[in-house]
């Protein structure tokens, strides 16, 4: 049952200096739309596509299988898991954290589910890919849960897609478990069409001596306000998040990545680049938190903008919250444009300005770049960044 | 036999503020000659301006600014001011009939406040002239001869609403709008007193001017008005100075400053607040600076139990420059709220900002800032530095910058860092036979010393006391 008047009374979750209440982000007909076809998954490559309401591939390695992994569609690791994927959703992410968050709690019909048990380690990257079909202009309401056992190490690469071009909204939700001495690396490449309004929410829970590595490119067209959060729980916990985003014609993307010191020498670092074309808005805030009593930690962000527009508006804020004094935190920022002597190196070269540019900007963003886990995602992130840079003023 | 090391500390601290209340905390005794009790509404705010002979549109500006504080919320964000008792207030209180200019004229009871203070001493000695408001009205003021013949005005506000009503008419107000903020709107209802200063083109004040705010009345509100015009190529560099001693009811002290610097112009305003702990110090500060103007803000904050305070530059005019220093030391139960504003909106405009704040006893600083460049703010440049020290583990800071950038063809750097007194340098002085108490001191000092090198020289001495008495016992 919709707890209606419950949800409507949270508040919406804090994007500062992002206008986004008139997006209408807590009106949502979740989709029913199922399909047959495979997207973008093939050639025994481990892992899941959900696509709509449809799990339309799904393939684990040997090893995975023999080790213990569970890859499921969320509805389907709900019937078949029951009283774990219950117990486990809502369990990093709060049921009632912010208006967005808990509509997505009532009402998400689709998702992924995985489990990896304690002590597996596998090489071979985990594939998560949802793809919001777009055709009915109905929304598309989805929830991940990763829960990482102790000592686990994997590699997952989410990718996020629309099929279609409806004008439609997507809420997802996305919760990471790291349990104990896990090695977690999380990269995702979301690329939403033009016409989807998104809300996107990503949380990771880091216990004792556990490290999340999160690459995160945003590559959506539409009007995105995405979260990524590291709540460092445990001793020693580690997080590193990397966060690119290229916006471009009047779209608005605001990111916020979070992490929050709680266990003792825990470490957070935030890295955040983004690229602004057109009309377009792109805010980053960074919020490093160091509770008191988190002895020993080190907050540490980093966030730098180019401005490829005159039209556009780039924000960068990174705020430090500090409670405790044995600690180190810093942040730095920076806007500009592209670097003239970089520029003027490289066509002293013979190269020319419009390709000078182009590799200015691939090395601007080089960092997630190099750290996508497959081939496949690395080509994937310098054809996305190329794709949107056709749209620059001359 | 070892000396227990709370006793020691509790001891000093003792004989701290013992010295401090001598220093600062102590209560004059003396009774204002008018006062509008407690309270305020539409009547009292007639009456002040009956009081103060004003002319009709000032009486209006301020009855349409109480509509607007009676319609605006409070701040909704930053620190707690719900204990803030606005119905126990005292609104305006007059403490003489008189306004002097000679120094022997002043009555011996607001005399010796101002004497222990150090006032007249600072005024004989290196001042181009100075003022002294106590409660809500100025009581003192004095320009120097030699540079009252260039033509500069220093007065109070109230006197200029007389004497310069067409420079008031075109200014006051023109920065700071009653809709700015609350207590924006609370000010230009209420206001009393502050600072009025024109320097006509190209003149050059080249010794400060200073004026000294002091709070005595248990749940007085101070709220002066201080309007600044730097006229085109002119020249000024403005000092104030303000305290309180200690009551059990809370005061407020809730300002608005003005700074319209002009073409070529150039003004430094420099703050020294040292509020007891029982004031809300919750100011607006704004300037604006026209073609090749430069703005300077140089403001230090100790004490007080709130400090709300972002001081704004306005960079209007294509070469304006703008600058804030400052630092803000946070002892128990003192929460400074502060930071500065940046606002580039023409061309080769440029600004930086330096934030040195020092948290200890449990006390906390938090820097809360801007940098917006505008549409049309090509080839500007902004700089932003935030440095924290927390010297134990019951202090607490936040970092809270906005920057705003709406053109392609600008620069900025902003960096950040909050961390406990350096365990390397403190281990380095130490290992030079340096005692912890006296290398923590030293460290601080230097940490401070940007700020410090920058005040004149009799008010870094003062603050370097300052400094001594906050973190006596608080640190090793």
């Amino acid at each position: 049952m919709v707890d209606n008047i419950a949800i409507a009374s949270l508040p919406l979750p804090e994007f500062a200096k992002v206008r986004y209440s008139g997006w209408q982000l807590d009106e949502l007909t979740p989709a029913t739309e199922n399909t047959k076809t495979t997207y973008f998954l093939k050639n025994t490559i481990s892992g899941i596509e959900v696509s709509g309401q449809s799990t339309t591939y799904q393939h684990l390695s040997e090893n995975m299988i023999a080790q213990g992994v569970i890859v499921m569609g969320m509805k389907q690791a709900q019937m078949v898991y029951g009283p774990l994927v219950n117990k486990l959703i809502g369990s990093v992410i709060s049921k009632r954290a912010d208006r967005l968050s808990a509509q997505n709690y009532e009402q998400f019909n689709t998702g992924i589910f995985v489990y990896i048990p304690d002590q597996v380690k596998f090489d071979d990257v985990l594939h998560l890919t949802l793809n919001h079909l777009a055709m009915s202009g109905q929304d598309f309401v989805a929830r991940i849960f990763v829960c990482v056992g102790a000592h686990a190490k994997v590699t997952i690469l989410q990718e996020m897609h629309t099929i279609g071009s409806e004008k439609t909204k997507a809420s997802v939700v996305i919760e990471v478990l790291a349990k104990v001495g896990a090695q977690v690396t999380y990269a995702n490449i979301d690329s939403l069409g033009e016409q989807t309004t998104a809300f996107i929410n990503r949380e990771v829970l880091v216990k004792d001596h556990a490290t999340v590595d999160w690459q995160n490119a945003e590559f959506n067209d539409g009007n995105v306000v995405m979260r990524v959060a590291s709540q460092l729980n445990g001793e020693g916990a580690t997080s590193h998040a990397n966060v690119i985003g290229l916006t471009i014609k009047k779209q608005t993307q605001g990111l916020v990545t979070t992490v929050l010191n709680k266990g003792r020498h825990t470490v957070g670092h935030i890295f955040q680049r983004g690229v602004i074309l057109n009309r377009s808005t792109l805010v980053f805030n960074g919020i490093g938190q160091i509770i008191k009593g988190a002895k020993g930690s080190d907050a540490q962000q980093e966030s730098r903008v180019l401005m490829l527009s005159r039209r556009a508006r780039g924000d960068a804020n990174p705020l430090l919250l500090i409670d405790e004094n044995d600690v180190t935190a810093g942040h730095a920022a920076s806007v500009g444009r592209v670097d003239d002597e970089q520029m003027y190196y490289l066509m002293s070269r013979g190269i020319s300005e419009r390709v000078a540019r182009k590799l200015v900007i691939r090395g601007f963003m080089g960092e997630v770049l190099m750290k996508m886990p497959t081939r496949a995602a690395q080509q994937k992130v310098m054809s996305e960044i190329e794709r949107k840079l056709q749209y620059e003023d001359d | 036999m070892e000396i227990d090391r709370q006793e020691a500390i509790d001891k000093t601290r003792a004989a701290i503020a013992v010295d401090k209340a001598k220093a600062l905390g102590f209560q004059d005794d003396y009774k204002a000659v008018f006062s509008t009790g407690k309270g305020l509404d539409e009547g009292i705010i007639r009456q002040i301006s009956a009081k103060k002979n004003e002319p009709e549109w000032m009486l209006d500006y301020r009855l349409q600014a109480y509509q607007t504080y009676l319609d605006m919320p409070m701040h909704s964000w930053g620190p707690d001011l719900s204990d803030i008792r606005f119905e126990d207030i005292y609104y305006y209180n007059k403490p003489t009939n008189d306004k002097y200019r000679d120094w022997n004229d002043v009555p011996i009871e607001l005399k010796e406040t101002f004497e222990r203070l150090g006032v007249p001493e600072a005024e004989r000695k290196w001042l181009a002239g100075s003022s002294a408001q106590y409660e809500s009205e100025v009581v003192y003021h004095r320009m120097k001869d030699e540079f009252a013949k260039t033509g500069i005005v220093f007065t109070d506000t109230d006197t200029a609403v007389q004497e310069y009503p067409e420079l008031m008419k075109e200014y006051f107000g023109s920065l700071v709008k009653p809709t700015n903020n609350k207590l924006a709107a609370l000010n230009a209802a209420v206001w009393s007193g502050g600072t009025f200063i024109y320097v006509p083109k190209g003149v050059h004040v080249n010794t400060p001017i200073q004026s000294y705010f002091r709070i005595n009345t248990e749940n007085e509100g101070q709220f002066e008005r201080t309007l600044i015009i730097v006229d085109e190529g002119a020249h000024v560099d403005y000092v104030e100075g303000c305290s309180a001693p200690m009551y059990s009811g809370d005061a407020l002290h809730a300002a608005v400053v003005e700074v319209i610097v002009k073409k070529d112009g150039y003004c430094r305003y420099t703050t020294i607040q040292n509020w007891s702990n029982n004031v809300y110090s919750l100011e607006t500060k704004r300037a604006s600076a026209h073609e090749n103007a430069t703005m300077e803000w140089v403001d230090g904050n100790f004490g007080s139990k709130t400090t709300m305070k972002y001081p704004s530059v306005y960079l209007n005019g294509e070469g304006a420059k703008g600058t804030m220093l400052s630092i803000a030391v946070a002892g128990e139960g003192v929460n400074l709220d502060s930071g500065a504003q940046m606002i580039h909106n023409a061309k080769n405009t440029s600004s930086s900002i330096i934030s040195k704040s020092i948290a200890h006893d449990g006390g906390k600083t938090d820097y809360r800032g801007t940098v917006k460049f505008g549409r049309e703010s090509d080839g500007s440049f902004a700089h932003v530095e935030c440095d924290t020290i927390l010297v134990d583990d019951q202090s607490s800071a936040d970092t809270i910058p906005y920057n705003t950038i709406l053109n392609g063809n600008v620069s900025m750097e902003h960096e950040a860092k909050v961390s406990r007194v350096s365990e390397e340098q403190l281990y380095y002085l130490m290992t030079r036979g340096i005692s912890a108490e006296k290398a923590t001191e030293m460290i601080i000092m230097g940490f401070i010393e940007p700020f410090t090198k920058e005040l004149p020289m009799e008010y870094a001495v003062e603050l370097n006391r300052l400094m001594k008495f906050e973190m006596i016992g608080s640190v090793g």
